[in-house]
């Protein structure tokens, strides 16, 4: 086993990889960009080096700077995370030339599925069933256009490099398409430095279901059951849970054999996931898969009893799986929200800021897998995560009421958060009785889900007394109740006047 | 101290009148209030755990209720506030008449606003023209920033005067984007 690993990532997911660390007795290296100094996964390390200003592009993003760092620490190991370089062959190769280990699936597989329309052809070639759609890259949009009619709207525009929801466009009507093929192919060129795009026929109303795989070097590869993924917002994952809802174990057994048969057509090994679309009628299409860590893995390990993390570094380090498949037990139910700094009362609007404050969920059955702490100022230039909270439960349902009790625990003051909404969706109907797909969260947010349903005499009033009373102290009145000669209130009110958050607007002098 | 409350909720207003009555021998502490809401009096006991968060015991039943400011009414606007209690989010406007020298409300009185960029970032797409008249929560551009692509929306109706920024451009943290008359 490696006694040094270094994590080439920032924020709650280096944080997550370093506790596997310390639990295994491995020394840990952080690497940090200009403006992530002060960040936990920096302080939590045993060592730490900078690697450049801001932009991902001259920091996280730069394999010369973490080579160098790795080599000055001596560390044996890189963990990529998820992210920034965890699915780059460069990288892989690059650690591979400098004889440190990239704790990762081999090269050559990372190649094959990065690429999405490869993959496609290699599962079409398998026999085992896919979206319908191209398996090459569109160079013109004239061809677009005539595969588009062939298939028949509604259609997908997407990526071949994608990934994250960019570059990808649903098209419902021949009239829109030209202009969803030209912001496709730009944020593609953009995102990921490849303009290429193919398509896919859009299927009514899927659930996304991802199939995690787990393998060693020695030909050993089974899977650990499944994530339900379909509460997405603008193709984004936002809430995750393992089981879901709608398997039964024959599906489940089918799904877990077809994803065991992709990892094994890429020669994998490693932590792995095979994504699928659900149709209505139980049909599963592969859809991609992702060579590394999920951000969602957590509801498999309460679900499994498994570390993912400590398995990568096991398999990296050349050991045999310690489980087969027939080993593999999903027990109770477990939910993950992706807890992010933004607005849910001003569409989702980013609200990086200052954490004033911040009171934790805990108790029963609850994981917070976290990169913030109070005091700490979320940066401008990255993905606004601030948590994932977790729950496990022995059932759905204690696992959704666990889940809105930890929510109500959840404080964070200073920046706006996404925990309103997740409350919310927590108590939605549909949610509850399990009926979900892809399009669900957009279908809320239209119908408003943050808005003015389910209105409350009471609260109204304590808006009302709360404000009133604010502004009377901000305005030093000697009206009820008058200020106490307290000197942490004065303060806390000057400091107030001082930092208003900054609005959308001002007026103009 | 008599007040003129305007509360919104989503696209609900409502207008309510709150009176803070006089402290009275009967009340244990500085922290108990007696309002009456629409002619309805009722006590209150309020403690202000932290700057703008209060916890509000009221008829036995415990709420809490966080002060901040709403985010697209200009700095000007001493008097507007986004609540959260509980789940809910209200914008609630608190008008002194003794105070308030000119009539009418803060939200409707405003004249011209600039719409700055709350933070760093590029204009990908602009979805108004300069003259139009937009709605409330209307998108008027898309701005990439922290990652993700984001609508700007209107903070109220009106006409878009001038647009300072073409799309692709990038701009920095209070940079004024459009003007809404």
């Amino acid at each position: 086993m490696f006694s040094k690993i270094l994590i080439a990532n920032r924020g709650e997911i280096a944080v997550r990889v370093m506790r596997a660390c310390r639990e295994m007795g491995i020394r840990t290296v952080a690497v940090y960009s200009d403006v992530d100094r002060r960040s936990l996964h920096v302080r939590y390390a045993d060592e730490a080096y900078g690697i450049g200003p801001a932009p991902s592009t001259e920091s996280y993003l730069r394999i010369d700077r973490i080579l160098d760092a790795a080599q000055r620490s001596g560390a044996e190991a890189i963990h990529p995370g998820y992210g920034f370089l965890a699915e780059n062959p460069e990288f892989a190769r690059a650690c591979d030339a400098a004889g440190i280990t990239f704790i990762g699936p081999p090269v050559e597989a990372m190649e094959l599925m990065g690429s999405k329309t490869a993959s496609r052809r290699a599962v079409i070639q398998a026999g085992l069933p896919v979206v319908p759609g191209t398996d090459h890259n569109l160079e013109s949009f004239e061809e677009v256009a005539r595969l588009a009619a062939e298939m028949g709207y509604p259609v997908m525009l997407k990526a071949s490099s994608g990934g994250g929801g960019k570059g990808l466009r649903l098209v419902t009507a021949p009239s829109e398409l030209e202009s969803a093929y030209r912001t496709a192919r730009s944020e593609a060129q953009n995102a990921f430095n490849d303009p290429s795009v193919y398509l896919e026929k859009y299927l009514a109303r899927p659930r996304h279901v991802e199939i995690q795989i787990l393998g060693d070097r020695h030909g050993n590869l089974i899977h650990l059951g499944e994530r339900e993924c379909s509460l997405q917002r603008r193709h984004q994952k936002v809430m995750e849970e393992c089981p879901s809802p709608v398997l039964d174990e024959d599906l489940r057994q089918r799904m877990g054999e077809t994803a065991v048969h992709i990892g094994k057509l890429a020669g994998y090994w490693n932590a792995g996931t095979v994504e699928f679309l659900l149709d209505l009628d139980r049909h599963f299409y592969f859809l991609e898969m992702n060579t590394r860590l999920q951000v969602e893995h957590p509801v498999t390990e309460l679900v499994v009893g498994i570390d993912l993390v400590k398995e990568q570094f096991r398999v990296a380090a050349g050991e045999r799986l310690r489980w087969r498949q027939e080993d593999v037990h999903l027990r109770g139910a477990a939910l993950e929200c992706r807890v992010y700094a933004e607005d849910p009362a001003n569409n989702f609007f980013p609200s990086p800021g200052l954490i004033s404050r911040l009171q934790v969920p805990a108790g029963p059955g609850i994981r917070r897998d976290s990169g913030v702490y109070e005091g700490w100022r979320i940066p401008l230039e990255y993905d606004p995560l601030i948590s994932k909270v977790a729950v496990w439960g022995t059932d759905r349902k204690e696992a959704i009421a666990r889940m809105s009790r930890a929510l109500a625990e959840y404080e964070i003051v200073g920046v706006q958060t996404n925990v309103p909404f997740f409350r919310r969706l927590l108590e939605h109907e549909d949610f509850l009785a399990g009926r979900l797909d892809t399009g669900f969260i957009d279908r809320v947010l239209a119908a408003g889900l943050m808005g003015e349903e389910g209105h409350s005499e009471d609260d109204e009033r304590v808006a009302i007394l709360a404000a009133a009373l604010h502004a009377q102290r901000q305005q030093g009145s000697p009206s009820p109740p008058a200020a106490t000669n307290n000197s942490w209130k004065t303060a806390g009110r000057q400091s107030l006047l001082h930092h208003w958050p900054r609005g959308l607007t001002r007026t103009p002098r | 101290m008599k007040l003129e409350i305007k509360l919104q909720a989503g696209s609900k207003a409502s207008k309510h009148h709150l009176e803070i009555l006089p402290r009275h021998a009967a009340q244990a502490d500085m922290k108990s209030i007696r309002f009456a809401l629409e002619g309805r009096t009722a006590d209150a006991h309020v403690e202000e755990i932290s700057p703008g968060i209060y916890s509000i015991l009221l008829g036995g039943r415990s709420y809490e209720a966080d002060v901040t400011r709403p985010v697209g009414i200009p700095s000007g606007s001493q008097n507007v506030f986004a609540v959260t209690v509980g789940l809910r989010r209200y914008q609630v406007e608190v008008r002194d008449p003794r105070r308030t020298r000119r009539g009418g409300s803060e939200i409707e009185n405003l004249g011209p606003q600039e719409i700055v960029a709350p933070m760093p970032g590029k204009i990908v797409r602009v979805l108004v023209q300069e003259n139009q008249m937009v709605a409330r929560d209307q998108g008027l551009l898309v701005m990439e920033a922290m990652k993700m692509q984001n609508e700007l929306r209107a903070p109220r109706g009106g006409r878009v005067e001038k647009i300072y920024v073409g799309e692709g451009w990038g701009v920095e943290s209070g940079a004024r984007l459009l003007r809404l008359g």
